[in-house]
């Protein structure tokens, strides 16, 4: 009997090197220009894929400032001192779209014993930037870069999915409602994972029509895959409805249970739309077929561009350059449309008085602005204090009111307002009579007043 | 013969979209429409594909993102060297071009890259760029044979000239000067950022769908012939 541990050491090994990019930025950092000793490279670069996986659920991927977002408490977490984290953050998704290599595959060389002692290398991507239908530029997670992050390297995601939900059945019926909701989180990172391996199935079927055998090998995957699905969203559906049950009779799980509900939604929803997918997806193809139909792509193959017309371009004379620079214009600029003179306008604006300058376009400084609330000084409470105060008044002096109040432990905003009231009854313009005050210009003993010593009087009464 | 009207109309509606690259059928239900048309509609795609050869376009993509034009130097509506800047020297002239050809090179440089999924963007910092083209023309001058002080600047290999102008020369106001190196790249990418095939995101430039389309489906070719003409034993 022949042992297959070469087969089994392969796969694993391969399996342990796609985690090597991570490693290998952790261990340069010593040599980069930013202060990283603190950094956890390794561990930003889990948590961005996180973020980004988790965006994948939502939208077609993250953007940078969600990521940097996300990871900014970590940095600072980790470096106090730190000013920005930015440089530190876009070093991080560097690592992973392997921005150094221009964004090509990470390849790694490895040794492979099965088959005799081969050298090969195994190329993956773990992270790419893709620009949205609306144009906005994000970062997606690849099938492998998903694989890392689960933790789930060496199985089938299939397999992975069914065995996951079978363990969430079981939670929900014995009712350990937090374990499952560790599990069907799990379930929906699944979810994820199988529709990216799908989608970038679909792709490269799609993405030269000619290379494919489609409808011997394509259409029987779809057909696999809408098994599967249809399994998820039988099991997904059972357990949606089995919890919904639980959250009507019960009311003591319920935050759990309605967490529960929400994401095992989610995996349903994500599961419909990619059904949907599949089921368009002979259409999507024979889209891509019309459309591969008209283009002109020349018979010859494409060349390396680096090494095929760049080099040799770069040692050839500027003499020999100068006659095709408005071939490579035209080609690579794209065309522009030019600007027709109209006449008419031409002549009108001609004509027109001088327009005023146009004002300076500068970038305004964004500035984080707050609703303005006309700050409160005294509250009801002071003045009726205040009020009562001065009702019992009977010839006093302003600095016996004072102290008295700072005796009753007043905070000083009322004894400001104190003070401003009997400076409101000297001038006499808008007080109602109820209160006569005059200056004998002795002058006031007061740690934090200046001015008369005042005589306070109810205004019936005479000094 | 309304029929033919129509279509001529549509036609052009859509080819005056496909001219605007930087409008989005996201954002416009009438080029959305149309787009949708094209791909349906066998006529209309058979008119506006005649309609833009005869303008001198191609058209390289028609998808979620709008329509990506090629065009043959022939073309009204190809970028000319007098309008990108005025009064060139020769060498400045090749060194621009080279540039266009360099940025493609840098961010695609196999076919295998040019070949990935087209929405796999690259992004790209001017200095990392600069440092890129500068080692690697370094490298190629040093194994040239020519000898860089006889005969005249324009018999000199075009490594040299881009070699020339690769210090950064600052300006008083701390600006690239539009002849350095980096000053010519951030120009180069400035007029393909209005033709909407590459994007400034924060302090970097990242390539497009409708870039990595028009590079792999037209410029790659065409530069590839050009060289190969330029070459003097190819006459």
């Amino acid at each position: 009997m022949t042992t297959r541990w070469e087969q089994d050491l392969t796969r694993r090994l391969r399996t342990l090197l796609r985690t090597a990019p991570l490693h290998q930025v952790e261990a340069a950092k010593g040599h980069r220009a930013l202060p990283l000793a603190d950094q956890d490279l390794v561990a930003l670069a889990l948590r961005t894929l996180d973020v980004i996986i988790e965006a994948m659920g939502l939208d077609e991927g993250a953007l940078h400032a969600e990521v940097a977002l996300a990871l900014d408490p970590l940095v600072r977490a980790a470096d106090p001192g730190l000013e920005d984290s930015a440089p530190v953050v876009e070093l991080v998704i560097d690592a992973l779209t392997n921005r150094s290599q221009r964004g090509e595959v990470f390849r790694i060389p490895y040794t492979d014993f099965d088959g005799g002692f081969v050298r090969r290398e195994l190329g993956f991507h773990l992270v790419r930037e893709v620009e949205s239908e609306d144009g906005r530029i994000l970062l997606r997670a690849t099938t492998e870069g998903i694989n890392l992050y689960a933790g789930m390297l060496d199985y089938d995601v299939e397999d992975a999915q069914t065995a996951e939900e079978a363990v969430l059945r079981a939670q929900v019926e014995r009712g350990r409602l937090s374990q499952a909701v560790d599990t069907a989180r799990r379930a929906r990172q699944r979810s994820i994972q199988y529709e990216e391996k799908l989608r970038s199935f679909l792709r490269t079927a799609r993405r030269d029509v000619r290379g494919v055998d489609w409808v011997g090998e394509v259409l029987q995957q779809i057909d696999a895959a809408l098994r599967h699905l249809a399994e998820r969203l039988h099991v997904e559906r059972d357990l949606r409805t089995q919890v919904q049950r639980r959250l009507d009779e019960t009311e003591v799980e319920a935050p759990e249970l309605a967490e529960l509900a929400s994401v095992l939604d989610d995996c349903v929803t994500r599961h419909l739309r990619l059904q949907q997918n599949l089921i368009g997806a002979n259409q999507a193809w024979l889209d891509a077929q019309a459309r591969q139909s008209f283009r002109p792509r020349a018979a010859l193959p494409l060349a390396d561009l680096e090494r095929d017309v760049l080099r040799p371009a770069l040692v050839l004379s500027v003499a020999d350059l100068d006659p095709v620079v408005p071939a490579l214009f035209a080609s690579f600029f794209g065309p522009v449309a030019p600007r027709v003179l109209a006449l008419d306008q031409l002549v009108s604006r001609l004509l027109a008085p001088a327009r005023d300058a146009a004002p300076v376009d500068r970038p305004l400084a964004t500035v984080e602005l707050e609703p303005l609330v006309a700050p409160v000084r005294f509250d009801d409470a002071d003045e009726q204090q205040v009020r009562d105060w001065l009702d019992a008044a009977r010839a006093v002096r302003l600095s016996t009111l004072l102290a008295a109040a700072r005796a009753e432990g007043a905070p000083p905003r009322t004894e400001r307002l104190l003070a401003l009231e009997v400076l409101r009854a000297y001038d006499g313009a808008d007080t109602d009579g109820t209160l006569v005050v005059a200056s004998d210009g002795e002058r006031l003993h007061d740690p934090r007043f200046e001015g008369d010593d005042l005589w306070v009087n109810p205004g019936s009464e005479g000094p | 013969m309304s029929g033919l009207d129509t279509l001529g109309h549509d036609a052009g509606r859509l080819l005056g979209k496909a001219l605007q690259p930087r409008l989005r059928p996201a954002l416009d239900p009438e080029y959305l429409a149309l787009v949708e048309r094209f791909r349906t509609d066998a006529d209309l795609r058979r008119v506006t594909v005649a309609v833009a050869e005869g303008l001198g376009l191609r058209i390289l993509d028609v998808g979620a993102t709008g329509v990506v034009l090629g065009c043959s130097p022939e073309s009204p509506f190809a970028m000319r060297v007098a309008d990108y800047r005025a009064n060139l020297t020769v060498d400045q002239r090749v060194a621009s071009g080279l540039l266009l050809l360099a940025l493609a090179a840098y961010w695609f440089p196999s076919a295998e890259a040019l070949l990935d999924d087209d929405e796999v963007v690259q992004s790209l910092d001017t200095a990392a760029f600069v440092a890129w083209l500068v080692e690697l023309c370094t490298s190629l001058a040093a194994t040239e044979a020519r000898d860089p002080a006889v005969g005249t600047p324009e018999l000199r290999a075009a490594c040299r000239t881009l070699l020339e102008r690769a210090e950064t020369r600052k300006t008083a106001d701390g600006r690239r000067t539009a002849s350095t190196l980096a000053g010519m790249v951030e120009s180069a990418l400035e007029q393909l950022e209005k033709g909407g095939l590459v994007r400034r995101t924060g302090d970097r430039w990242t390539s497009t769908r409708a870039y990595r389309i028009q590079v792999r489906e037209l410029a790659g070719h065409a530069a590839f012939e050009a060289v190969r003409s330029a070459a003097p034993d190819s006459d």
